[in-house]
């Protein structure tokens, strides 16, 4: 089987696991949380960006209320929640985060419903390049423009701005950084709204690349971490590439017979391999 | 001294969670006679009481004891974070239900073959560890938890079927149950087999802890330079709380496989491996007995919830909060109930002093 | 302001009594049409639906729960009125092996009625017949089909699919096709049944088992598009199908080959969620019951029941075959003549020993087939729709399914005189 059609249908998967995966790593360096919540956030951004154009808000303005809810979320649980998990382990923090998204996940199937046919398009849909003989959407281009520009935009933050290098010393160590005046729960709020507002732009791409529903979206957030797992959970275009890395290896499977339907389990197999060759003894898990 | 071992076993009669706290200093055999008076009248009562929709979720949530504990030896005793023992459930129901199809052979049989399977999948599964700590061998294994779900999806679990996968279907033949034991074939019988294993398992980590691996996992937890330093072979006793954690696991997914007749892959997602450990937290790590009220907890709310015909999303929405509202805590529900008894008979102490 | 809002409440109140003006036009038809409200000892009857999880099918038994209302206000069996409770399986093993339980042995229900379940038959199918009673319901798995104790109102998957395939070697003169299914339990009796299907006729089928966890569609796509089949059917539920064909679309995939899908896309829903200008006319699905509004007079008398008893529940197949099966059930406790033998027992053996149900909601009458049946497949006699100008069109009647694998049933039907209904034609 011809293999150049699925590298381009694998780009257009990665681009979805490259923004998620990027999302994750901005929050897990500022913060030191990997947030499991994720999915759910953007999957809260495209529910109500769907609901409200399908009552016929603007597109424009629709999305950019539900951008506007998972960031608000976001920073509500960074600010009420996160604080006083603050002194517990990092793998304690991270479970917690899913206990923030199975309300989540409650809330948006009572409300929406599972399983329900329903559709959120962008007028990008439909426009294409041709790749390899495949029509890649220009919404999947977008996606991948997104994540590289969240690449690029974070970059220069934290390396250029004031409240950058507050996250910056807050990834480093708590407590000295606390003692020399970084003024700890404003810059962590910063970070968990910057979270909230990627997984709202996340969210919208996903839920018309892939599927509307809560479950989905929800749990979206696992294959995303083994792409941030390929990146340490440190590096952002690690992010990046370890994203497009699962996408491709994921839609790949798929000429193979005897392991096409056995694809899904690609991304997490790419990382347990890269952790056991590659990850022992370094970044960021040797340090805590 | 006579005086006060009657007054403790008085004590552990009426409150058990006294026995369980060893700076009461309360002798092993006690502690024992404890366990088995407080795991035999809650189960008592439970068969006594219970229906058919009651005793099917309290035999479950029994197997989600058996699954706690095994999070419990890597977490409490080692620090250890497995995120992917409800998946070693998985592995240890499908080894059983394979090893059924194809040898019919006695319950207990069945029950020790997913035991020792899943056990030594688990010490494969654990080797990562003896290199990571942290949130990182928590991903590993939650990574192994992923794949696993892909994994038993498409071969899904043995029915009788031909082949190694034991599946029916395009064949059209029925699907044949795991039968259950000969003593315990009704459903009240088998809630009991099952809590008399549930205490067998109890004692066989009450006995690991109380001997030379419990010494050596203590000894690692506190300094694993000082460990080596005094001749503990650290990977040898890490892949042993490896090993025991998933054969836990196992005999709990063999347990399972026996109250249903079958199993299925809708239960094995990561998530569910997640809620264990979770689990584990809300219950604390206090051995036995948090493990005991997690497995108890983790299941009854979600029972209790389906038989007040609360919706299913509206039930995971108070879980979820009721997820994050106890991890704010850390000594979880076994310990705030350990920590009560201890005042309680501190209390009791002084005053039969004064 | 006042003024404003108190006549804005007249205008509704006056547009909701004219709204529900037809149903109080048509009393519908409820058991014994008496009138009067049954009093005596409640009948428990009991349902295990998937409400929560993959998806919600509780629509079947909100009907069944409309029509036992109606019962229950015209005379119920004899004086017994029907208290009739559902229990919903979380699309999980574990919780409808419970609520089996909860059914079967706490409740102690005579009948199971309108379960509507992706794993139910999976589960309890042993617990059924151990506790000898029945369960007449719609059905996903294989076990709903092949098993002694359950029968289903609906086709079943396999069925669904090897009819859609059908329509499609007769009028679109296909000689190719993929059989595409997310791999599942069950998977391969529904794809290996079209394959089975193709030998007998001379189409080629190739099976596409998909990864059902893998939300990479846009691949799944590619893979169907590389066979250059000339016809595919798409298996799954109607969400995860919309999907599918949107990543079609991007491909321009309706310009390449047939696509062909089972009953489960025949819903309210799914044209609103595909591109109905795109794939006008160029999607042909199979449906298993009458359309929804249709005129017959079976069909007419569950609107009547739904608008009388319904609410504002959602009226769809599912609403049509919950219906039925509620009827059924009704049909043969009345043959029991004093009420007080009605019990688990004498309930199974009626339903065992009916008379053949003639609706014209189904192409052929519903039947259970005498106590000594061992599998049922009464519906398996089953129309096609298309998309047209956005809405459903019912491009062929009733038609068999022709499935090889319905020997046995073939031969039973024959025996009892089953054919197809005039009045469904």
């Amino acid at each position: 089987m011809n293999l150049l059609p699925f590298v381009a249908s694998g780009i257009g998967l990665g681009a979805v696991y490259a923004l998620s995966s990027v999302g994750l790593v901005i929050l897990y360096r500022a913060s030191g949380t990997l947030n499991f919540a994720f999915g759910a956030f953007g999957g809260l951004a495209a529910f109500v960006a769907f609901e409200l154009i399908r009552d016929g808000v603007p597109q424009l303005l629709g999305w950019l209320v539900g951008i506007a809810i998972s960031t608000g979320i976001a920073y509500a649980y960074g600010r009420i929640v996160a604080p006083r998990m603050a002194h517990r382990d990092r793998v304690v923090r991270a479970v917690a985060t899913l206990g923030l998204a199975l309300l989540l996940l409650g809330g948006m199937a009572y409300i929406w419903g599972v399983g329900v046919a329903r559709r959120l398009t962008l007028p990008t849909d439909l426009s294409f390049v041709l790749l390899f003989g495949v029509r890649l959407s220009v919404t999947r281009l977008i996606a991948l423009g997104v994540s590289l520009a969240m690449v690029g935009g974070v970059g220069l933050l934290l390396s250029r701005t004031r409240i950058g290098l507050a996250m910056r010393s807050l990834a480093s160590d708590r407590n000295i950084s606390a003692v020399i005046g970084v003024r700890v729960t404003a810059t962590d709020s910063f970070a968990w709204m910057l979270n909230g507002a990627f997984a709202g732009i996340a969210g919208l791409l996903l839920a018309d690349l892939n599927r509307l529903d809560p479950g989905l979206m929800t749990f979206l957030v696992i294959p995303a971490i083994a792409a941030a797992i390929l990146a340490r959970l440190s590096s952002l275009p690690g992010a990046f590439i370890g994203g497009m890395i699962c996408g491709l290896i994921e839609a790949l499977l798929v000429a193979f017979p005897s392991f096409a339907n056995l694809r899904s389990a690609g991304p997490y197999v790419a990382a347990l391999l890269f952790m056991m060759v590659v990850g022992a003894g370094q970044g960021l898990g040797a340090r805590e | 001294m006579t005086e006060l071992g009657k007054t403790e076993a008085i004590d552990a009669g009426a409150l058990p969670m006294v026995a369980a706290r060893p700076t009461l200093e309360v002798t092993p055999r006690l502690r024992i006679v404890a366990i088995v008076v407080v795991v035999a009248v809650i189960s008592g009562a439970i068969a006594l009481t219970a229906g058919g929709y009651w005793l099917s979720n309290f035999t479950q949530a029994y197997c989600m004891i058996l699954t706690l504990m095994g999070c419990a030896v890597l977490y409490g005793q080692l620090g250890l974070v497995s995120l992917c023992q409800w998946a070693l459930v998985g592995v240890g129901g499908w080894i059983s239900l394979r090893f059924y199809h194809y040898f019919h052979p006695p319950f207990f049989v069945t029950i020790l073959a997913g035991g020792v399977g899943a056990s030594a999948v688990g010490m494969i599964w654990g080797l990562p560890a003896l290199r990571m700590r942290g949130l990182y061998l928590a991903l590993v294994t939650l990574m192994l938890a992923g794949a696993f779900q892909t994994v038993i999806t498409v071969t899904s679990f043995p029915v009788g079927g031909p082949g190694i996968l034991g599946q029916v279907g395009a064949s059209g033949n029925e699907r044949i149950m795991m039968a259950r034991p000969e003593i315990a074939s009704s459903d009240t019988a088998y809630f009991l087999y099952v809590a008399f294993v549930t205490l067998l398992a109890i004692f066989l980590v009450e006995a690991h802890r109380r001997t030379k691996p419990g010494r050596a996992w203590a000894l690692i937890r506190k300094n694993e330079q000082m460990a080596m330093a005094s001749g503990v072979r650290i990977v040898f006793y890490k892949a042993w709380a490896f090993a025991l954690s998933g054969f836990l696991a196992g005999v709990a997914g063999a347990m399972l496989a026996g109250l249903f007749g079958q199993l299925d892959a809708s239960a094995f997602a990561p998530t569910d491996s997640i809620v264990i450990f979770i689990g584990t937290l809300l219950g604390g790590t206090e051995f036995w007995l948090g493990p005991f009220l997690g497995g108890i907890l983790t299941r009854f709310i979600p029972a209790l919830l389906i038989d007040f015909n609360v919706n299913a999303y509206v039930g995971l929405l108070f879980f979820g909060a009721a997820l994050l509202l106890g991890l704010r805590d850390p000594v979880g529900i076994g310990g705030h109930l350990t920590g009560l008894a201890e005042n309680l008979y501190r209390k009791f102490m002084r005053w039969r002093g004064s | 302001m006042k003024h404003v809002l108190s006549f804005l409440t007249c205008a509704f109140t006056i547009s909701v009594l004219f709204a529900a003006a037809p149903a109080v036009a048509a009393a519908p038809d409820c058991g014994l049409n008496t009138g009067k409200a049954a009093t005596g000892e409640p009948i428990p009857i009991g349902a295990v639906t998937t409400m929560t999880g993959l998806g919600s099918f509780k629509e079947a038994d909100q009907a069944v729960k409309a029509y036992f209302d109606c019962v229950n206000a015209n005379g119920g069996i004899y004086g017994r009125p029907i208290a009739y409770h559902d229990e919903d399986d979380q699309s999980k093993l574990d919780v409808a092996a419970q609520a089996g339980k909860k059914a079967v042995i706490d409740t102690g229900d005579y009948v199971l009625v309108g379960s509507t379940s992706v794993i139910e038959c999976i589960a309890n199918a042993e617990l059924y017949l151990k506790q000898n009673i029945l369960a007449i319901g719609e059905g996903i798995p294989p076990q709903c089909y092949q098993s002694r104790n359950i029968a289903e109102v609906n086709a079943g998957p396999r069925q669904s699919g090897i009819g859609g395939l059908d329509f499609a070697r007769r009028k679109l003169g296909i000689k190719s096709a993929v059989c595409s299914i997310p791999k599942f339990p069950g998977s391969d009796y529904s794809c290996g049944g079209a394959e089975e299907w193709g030998r007998k006729f001379g189409v080629k089928v190739t099976s596409i088992y998909s990864d059902p966890v893998s939300p990479d569609y846009g691949s799944l796509v590619l893979q169907i598009l590389a066979t250059n089949a000339d016809a595919v059917m798409i298996y799954g539920t109607d969400d995860i199908g919309a999907q599918i064909f949107a990543a079609a679309e991007q491909q321009d995939g309706a310009a390449k080959m047939k696509w062909t899908a089972p009953t489960s896309f025949y819903t309210v829903r799914f044209p609103g969620a595909i591109d109905t200008k795109y794939w006008n006319d160029r999607v042909w699905v199979n449906a298993e019951l009458a359309p929804l509004d249709s005129k017959g007079e079976d069909n007419q008398n569950w609107a009547a029941v739904m608008d009388a008893y319904g609410g504002n529940a959602l009226r769809d197949s599912f609403s049509q075959a919950g219906y039925i099966a509620g009827r059924v059930a009704v049909r043969a406790m009345l043959t029991i003549k004093n009420p007080k033998d009605v019990n688990r027992d004498t309930v199974t053996a009626a339903i065992q020993n009916m008379t053949p149900y003639v609706t014209d909601i189904l192409c052929q009458p519903w039947y259970w087939g005498g106590p000594g049946a061992t599998e049922h497949n009464p519906n398996h006699v089953t129309r096609t729709v298309t998309i047209h100008d956005g809405k459903w069109k019912t491009i062929e009647g009733c038609y068999n399914d022709e499935d090889p694998g319905l020997a046995s049933v073939e031969a039973t039907e024959k025996k009892l005189g089953i054919k197809i209904s005039d009045m469904a034609k």
